[in-house]
C-alpha cells in the first residue's frame, strides 16, 4: 500500500501545484482524469443529465477557485473532489423543482444504476469482483459514499437498525479493499485512463 | 489512542466517507499528522472507494468541459490579457490626450481661420475701396482732361428735383472734331430698381433722345455720340429700360453756355 501511495503522489503533486498557480492545463488534466467518475456520482444524486452537467461544471469551477484549500495530508485528491461534487449536487437537489420531481419518482431511483454511457466495468476486469460485493453492501456504499447520507439517515431510509448499518459498512469497506487491492487498483487506473482516451 | 487500535477503530473509514463528528475528525487529522501508517491506511481506503467510483463513471458531454474552460478563461484573464488591458488603458489615455490635443489645435486653427477670414474680408473691403478710389481718381483725371481740353465745352447740369444737390456736368466735344459727349455719371444720384436714366439733347427746344445712362460706379464717365445742334441737355427718370420717346420726369437740365 505504502509503495503504491508514494508512486501516485508525484503526479498529483504536480497537478495540485498547477491548480494552485491557476494553470488552466492542470484543470484540463484534472477534468480528463476525474470528470467521468464525478459525473457518475452526481448523476446518481440529481437524477437529471442537465442538472448533473451544471453541477459538474460548478464543481470544477469551485475546485479552480478553491484549489488552495486542498490539503494532501488530509486525504486523496479524488476524495476532496468527490466531496465538493457531492455537496454541490446535494445543494442542487434542494431546489423546489427537484423536490417535486423526487416526490413523484419515489425513493427507488435513489439507488439507480448509471446509464448506457457508463464506463463498462467488464473492460476493466473488475466487474465480477464488484458484483461479488453483495447488493446490500453496495447500496450502503452508494448511499453513504456517493449520496452523502449519514449512517443514521441510511437507517431511517432503509429501516435497518443503526447498529446493523455500522457493521455492514465496516464489512463493505473490507470487501471493497479486497476487490481493489494494490495490483488491481494500479491496473484499474491505467485501464480507466486508456478507456477515457479512447472515449474522448 | 495507540496507532494499532486507531487503525482498527474504523475511524479512518468514517473519515474517508465523511461520517465523522467534528471531534472524531480532529482526532483523525492529528493521527494522520503523526503516523505515516495512518496516512497509508487512509490512502488505501480512499483508493478503494475511488476505484469503486470509477466503475460507476459516466462520461459527461464534451461541452461541459468547454464551458468550464471558457468560464475560467473569462473569469481569470491570463497575464498577457492583463498586459493587453493595461496596454489598452494606455492606448485609451493616449487617445484621450490625442483628442484633447486635436481639439486644442482645431480650436486654434478655427480661431486662425476666423482671423484669416476677417482679414480676407478686410482686405477685400480695402481692395474695393482702392478700386473705387482709383476709379474715382480715373474719373477725376478724365474730367480734368476734359476740362483742360479747349475743344470741350462743359455744360453744368442742375438737379431739377433737388436743387441743392451737387450739379453734374456734361462735356460736349468740339463740333469740328470727332464729336463725342461725356456724362459725369458718378455724380448722378443712384436710381431705385425699375427706374432708368435717359439722356436727352435739346434741339429746337424739344428733347431728342441720345441714349440710356448706365449707372456704374466703376465707370465714372459715359461717352455718347454728340448732337452738334444741341442747345442743352437733360437727364430724365424713366420706367422703361430702353427709354421713352418723351421724358417722363426731368432729373437734370442744363443749357449750353
Amino acid at each position: 500500500m505504502l509503495r503504491f501511495a508514494h508512486r501516485t503522489k508525484p503526479m498529483h503533486t504536480e497537478l495540485i501545484q498547477g491548480l494552485q498557480r491557476q494553470d488552466r492545463n492542470a484543470l484540463s488534466k484534472l477534468y480528463d482524469m476525474y470528470s467521468s467518475a464525478l459525473y457518475g456520482v452526481v448523476l446518481r444524486i440529481v437524477q437529471s443529465p442537465e442538472l448533473a452537467q451544471q453541477v459538474l461544471q460548478d464543481t470544477f469551477l469551485k475546485v479552480w477557485r478553491n484549489s488552495g484549500s486542498y490539503d494532501s495530508s488530509k486525504g486523496r485528491l479524488f476524495t476532496w473532489l468527490l466531496n465538493i461534487a457531492r455537496n454541490t449536487a446535494i445543494d442542487a437537489t434542494r431546489t423546489a423543482h427537484f423536490r417535486n420531481k423526487q416526490k413523484t419518482e419515489g425513493t427507488e431511483s435513489l439507488v439507480s444504476r448509471p446509464g448506457n454511457d457508463a464506463i463498462n466495468p467488464d473492460h476493466l476486469g473488475v466487474r465480477e469482483a464488484v458484483n461479488a460485493l453483495d447488493e446490500k453492501y453496495r447500496t450502503l456504499i452508494d448511499l453513504i459514499y456517493f449520496k452523502g447520507y449519514t449512517q443514521e439517515e441510511v437507517a431511517e431510509e432503509t429501516g435497518i437498525p443503526i447498529g446493523t448499518v455500522k457493521t455492514r459498512l465496516r464489512y463493505a469497506m473490507n470487501e471493497l479493499r479486497k476487490v481493489f487491492g494494490e495490483t488491481n487498483a494500479l491496473a484499474f487506473l491505467m485501464l480507466a485512463e486508456a478507456i477515457r482516451q479512447v472515449l474522448k | 489512542m495507540d496507532i494499532q487500535s486507531f487503525l482498527q477503530s474504523g475511524l479512518l473509514e468514517s473519515y474517508a466517507l465523511t461520517q465523522c463528528t467534528p471531534e472524531e475528525r480532529k482526532l483523525v487529522e492529528e493521527m494522520l499528522q503523526q503516523h505515516p501508517e495512518a496516512r497509508a491506511e487512509l490512502e488505501a481506503i480512499e483508493l478503494a472507494l475511488e476505484q469503486y467510483a470509477q466503475t460507476q463513471a459516466v462520461v459527461p458531454p464534451a461541452e461541459v468541459k468547454d464551458r468550464i474552460m471558457q468560464e475560467i478563461d473569462s473569469a481569470s484573464p491570463p497575464m498577457t490579457t492583463r498586459l493587453n488591458s493595461s496596454a489598452g488603458r494606455l492606448l485609451q489615455a493616449a487617445a484621450v490626450l490625442l483628442l484633447a490635443a486635436a481639439t486644442y489645435f482645431w480650436m486654434q486653427q478655427r480661431t486662425a481661420e476666423q482671423q484669416l477670414e476677417a482679414s480676407r474680408q478686410q482686405s477685400l473691403a480695402l481692395q474695393q475701396q482702392i478700386q473705387e478710389c482709383s476709379s474715382n481718381l480715373a474719373t477725376q483725371r478724365a474730367i480734368v482732361e476734359l476740362l483742360r481740353d479747349p475743344k470741350i465745352r462743359p455744360v453744368k447740369m442742375s438737379n431739377q428735383i433737388n436743387p441743392a444737390a451737387i450739379p453734374s456736368y456734361v462735356f460736349n466735344g468740339d463740333p469740328a472734331g470727332p464729336c463725342k459727349i461725356s456724362v459725369d455719371v458718378a455724380s448722378l444720384p443712384v436710381q431705385p430698381a425699375g427706374k432708368y436714366l435717359q439722356f436727352w439733347a435739346i434741339v429746337n427746344k424739344a428733347p431728342v433722345s441720345i441714349g440710356m445712362i448706365k449707372i456704374d460706379s466703376l465707370n465714372g464717365i459715359q461717352t455718347f455720340d454728340c448732337n452738334p445742334n444741341a442747345e442743352g441737355f437733360a437727364v430724365s427718370i424713366e420706367d422703361n429700360p430702353n427709354g421713352n420717346a418723351a421724358p417722363t420726369t426731368v432729373l437734370m437740365f442744363g443749357l449750353q453756355g
